[in-house]
């Protein structure tokens, strides 16, 4: 403590400090825990495995990680920002419809999308079976490009990653101060020029903050590029995992990619602190030019197309899949699947949500350095690919089993076995590291709009501490601790490479099992399962929709 | 001479709404003319319309004799090298100060940018900010910048809208003087947009007064004050009170008939309205008493208001040794000789 109190009378509330201090720090370690790890194992010695992995396929992960990341960057702008300029700044057919609508492939999680866009595709596939009938070609009578490669998973992952910059520039350009445009009018510039050097730099910090939180989910990504063959570091991991079965190489692996994402995370955090002195008064609202003609059909035309492409087609093929197969995909294993898929999820967000406010609560009463430290690094999860936790969270889980196992020899005489990495704890805990960042954020921001003067108000009045908790902060609260545990909810339900790494043995989820039967060819038997984590993955964009609505922006 | 900027008969509409009607006027080389009015009274939307931000529906806008608007034709906003001066400054906080200068001087050589980049910052004084960004510089020195970005290519005309919203009052009317010496020092031709008749004043040689999107009233600050037009230029100007007086057939002459009657011939048989500013009215232990209502302590002066017996208030300023309770009575005489009067 940093100021001796004036009076006996202080300590207890000394006291009280010490112990959420103590227990911001102990979780922010906990949660810290698989990074912590990952990054050390950076350190150990490396194997005989390692002049193997150099001399044969690092060099592909790290070409092909790049060129994925160079690809979507470049992708999500141009989709991204495109559509944000037109829906904030024109006014065209059905801008208020598609400026919602174009959030909608954000419920797509990438594998699902490329499955199911690799089904429209292949040679037996609707495009190209019409193609040959309309023309009249056979087999070899025609080329027509591979969508499982590179390119392929490049459009994938930038069809449902766009998002990310949409939702954060559309803000940023609306509430870009009509003035600064019309004061470069003023000087003498341009309609284009006053885009490229006025609206587009006064907007790129919000820009930077999106492509890095896409390129995060890029680099994470490990069901697309496995279903389309694409060796980067995330399925570098499994297969030194799985295949090599060396669990300090894959934890190496994992660290090189961790420095890819800390990378990424500066940028963000950077671009993030730059946009408080990029947005002006709002005191002159943009107004919304209209178009006509040619243009104004252009602008709804490639709108649509994005939609279309995003959400509408692999939602209507994935529909017409499930129709055919929903007799016999829908059966006790599935409803078995929901329930797992379900429950895990389910107790995730809630001990996100518990954590959350503890960290919020905590950084809030007793604000401090070493507070709002704890609280960065707890939040630092979302960042990290769900690869790198899992392989994160299997050492010291399992160094600990082992522990514990010899522990119990020694003693009793007893095997315990695998008592953590083999069970669901092992999981969740890896849910929760990777999660906690959403549920944080969203509390804190529900924590930061009751300003500490109600509270005052609210204890002068006669309120205990308990009373103002129950009576003003809970229902003030209530909406954010309902999207924080839907957030939570959604994203545990979609995440593929952490449940497929930890799951225990014979355990299968909504998403796993879409990977597993889409992996085996069985595109139109995943249908259903993919089809619930779509429906249910809806539920977030349309609670998005309606805060965008409210001119907030809130978590992507 | 040609008139600089000359507006006739503007119409400026959103679908069915007629922001501004029927508008003409103009301002001569060198004049700072002024649109004063209550908030949509169509002054801005005038503004706009001259800077290229809004269409007219009717009338033509010419600049040096040269057309820019009229129903059918637009000149855009870039090609009318016409400055403007926005509300909140509208700095670009991307780039620094003096790049925010340079970006209407995309006509000169680097060189030539960098010397008016200099002589613009040393004309509005803050010869030291160019490589800074606008947020780190104080609100009034962001003004200052913004005047300089406005100049910095010599408009044929400057507008400014609200220049002064922004700041506090102790730095308006300062800015104010300042800003105009700076203009006139500079032969600038400006049109300004303001709420705050004391700005109007303080900035303009010619007033144009709005309301209801159309010109009330036009002429120099003297003139508006002391002879309005209309019963609205009288109420918003100054601090005065439209006074009804009803004739009274039979019976005693009311206070306000006998204070009106002690100085002028005004007559008493029909109904009209008569302008009583404070200044009209003086303590004078002879005069007719009415009810003090309230006492305002003005420094060098009090300022009462006073009721008549018909619940009508009315200004007085009296000196500090005149020392009334509200409710008490405080005689007084009328100065001036001749009335504003509205029948």
């Amino acid at each position: 403590m940093e100021i001796a109190p004036a009076s006996a009378q202080l300590h207890p509330s000394r006291w009280h400090g010490m112990a959420w201090r103590a227990g911001l720090i102990l979780t922010a370690l906990t949660v810290a825990l698989p990074v912590l790890v990952i990054g050390s194992s950076l350190f150990t010695p490396y194997s005989a495995t390692w002049a193997h992995i150099l001399d044969t396929v690092l060099v592909d992960y790290l070409l092909n990680s790049l060129a994925l990341m160079l690809g979507v960057g470049i992708g999500t702008l141009l989709l991204g920002v495109v559509t944000a300029w037109l829906c904030a700044t024109c006014e065209f057919t059905g801008r208020k419809f598609l400026s919602w609508a174009l959030l909608l492939p954000m419920a797509l999680p990438a594998y699902i999308i490329a499955y199911t866009y690799t089904g429209m595709l292949d040679f037996s596939g609707p495009v190209q079976s019409s193609l040959r009938s309309w023309f009249n070609w056979g087999y070899g009578d025609y080329y027509f490009p591979e969508i499982r490669s590179l390119g392929g998973a490049i459009c994938m992952l930038s069809l449902v990653l766009y998002p990310y910059i949409y939702l954060i520039a559309r803000v940023a350009f609306t509430h870009q101060s009509g003035a600064a445009l019309e004061a470069a009018r003023s000087l003498g510039a341009g309609r284009w020029r006053t885009f490229f050097q006025v609206a587009l730099p006064m907007a790129r910090p919000a820009i930077v903050a999106g492509l890095s939180l896409a390129l995060m989910e890029t680099l994470a990504d490990y069901g697309t590029v496995d279903y389309f063959g694409v060796s980067t570091f995330t399925t570098g991991i499994f297969r030194t995992w799985y295949g090599l079965g060396e669990l300090n190489t894959a934890a190496q692996l994992a660290g090189f990619l961790l420095l890819f994402v800390f990378i990424l995370m500066a940028v963000e955090r950077a671009s993030r602190n730059r946009m408080q002195f990029h947005t002006t008064s709002t005191r002159s609202k943009i107004r919304r030019a209209p178009l006509h003609g040619p243009s104004a059909a252009l602008a709804t035309g490639f709108c649509v197309l994005i939609v279309t492409l995003g959400f509408l087609l692999p939602a209507l093929q994935l529909l017409s899949w499930a129709s055919t197969s929903w007799r016999t995909a829908l059966d006790g294993q599935f409803l078995h699947l929901l329930w797992n898929s379900l429950s895990l999820a389910l107790i995730a967000s809630l001990i996100c949500l518990l954590l959350a406010l503890f960290l919020g609560y905590g950084k809030r009463r007793y604000p401090g350095a070493t507070q709002t430290g704890a609280v960065r690094i707890a939040a630092m999860g979302y960042a990290v690919p769900g690869t790198v936790i899992a392989v994160g969270v299997l050492i010291p889980f399992g160094a600990l089993d082992n522990q514990l196992d010899a522990l119990s020899q020694t003693l009793f005489g007893v095997s315990t076995g695998l008592l953590l990495s083999g069970t669901l704890v092992a999981l969740i805990f890896a849910y929760v590291v990777r999660f906690l960042s959403v549920s944080l954020q969203t509390v804190e921001s529900g924590l930061s709009r009751i300003k500490p003067s109600l509270d005052e108000a609210a204890r002068s009045m006669g309120s205990s501490n308990e009373r103002v908790l129950r009576d003003i902060h809970l229902p003030l609260l209530r909406g954010s601790l309902l999207t924080a545990l839907l957030l939570v909810f959604v994203d545990v339900l979609k995440e593929l490479p952490t449940t497929l790494i930890l799951r225990p043995f014979n355990f299968n989820t909504l998403a796993v099992r879409t990977f597993e039967l889409a992996s085996d060819e069985r595109l139109a038997d995943a249908a259903l399962p993919a089809l619930a984590i779509v429906i249910i993955g809806l539920l977030p964009v349309i609670l998005l929709m309606r805060n965008l609505d409210k001119g907030a922006a809130s978590h992507a | 001479m040609p008139d600089r900027l000359k507006l006739d008969n503007v119409q400026v509409q959103y679908g069915d709404v007629v922001a501004v009607r029927d508008v003409s006027l103009s301002l001569q080389t060198g004049d700072i003319g002024c649109l004063l009015g209550p908030s949509g009274c169509g002054k801005t939307s005038l503004l706009r319309a001259i800077a290229g931000f809004e269409t007219i529906t009717a009338g033509t806008i010419s600049v040096e004799n040269k057309l820019m608007a009229t129903d059918a034709v637009n000149t855009p906003a870039e090609h009318r090298n016409i400055g403007m001066m926005f509300q909140d400054f509208a700095l670009f906080p991307h780039l620094t100060i003096a790049r925010n200068i340079a970006f209407g001087l995309r006509h000169l050589t680097s060189a030539g940018q960098r010397e008016r980049i200099r002589d613009m910052l040393a004309l509005v004084g803050l010869p030291d900010v160019g490589a800074k960004f606008p947020h780190e510089v104080s609100g009034g020195q962001q003004q200052r910048i913004a005047l300089a970005r406005a100049l910095a290519p010599k408009p044929q005309l400057l507008l400014l809208d609200e220049p002064f919203s922004g700041l506090d009052e102790e730095q308006r009317t300062n800015l104010a003087s300042e800003i105009r010496l700076l203009l006139k020092t500079q032969h600038v031709t400006a049109l300004l947009v303001t709420h705050d008749q004391h700005e109007a004043f303080e900035m303009a040689d010619h007033i144009t007064l709005m309301n209801e999107g159309q010109v009330v009233q036009a002429g120099t600050g003297e003139s508006l004050y002391q002879a309005p037009a209309s019963p609205f230029a009288a109420r918003f100007i100054g601090e005065g009170s439209l006074t009804k007086v009803t004739p009274s057939a039979d019976g005693p002459p009311s206070a306000l008939q006998l204070i009106l009657n002690a100085a002028s011939q005004l007559p008493a048989s029909a109904a009209y309205q008569v302008l009583l500013r404070p200044e009209h009215l003086v303590y004078d232990p002879a005069g007719v008493p009415l009810t003090t209502i309230q006492r305002h302590y003005r420094g060098s002066h009090y300022l009462y208001e006073l009721s008549l017996d018909d619940g009508q208030i009315v200004k007085c300023i009296a000196e500090l040794t005149v020392e009334r309770e509200p409710g008490q009575p405080l005689p007084v005489r009328l100065t001036e000789k001749e009335l504003i009067v509205f029948r």
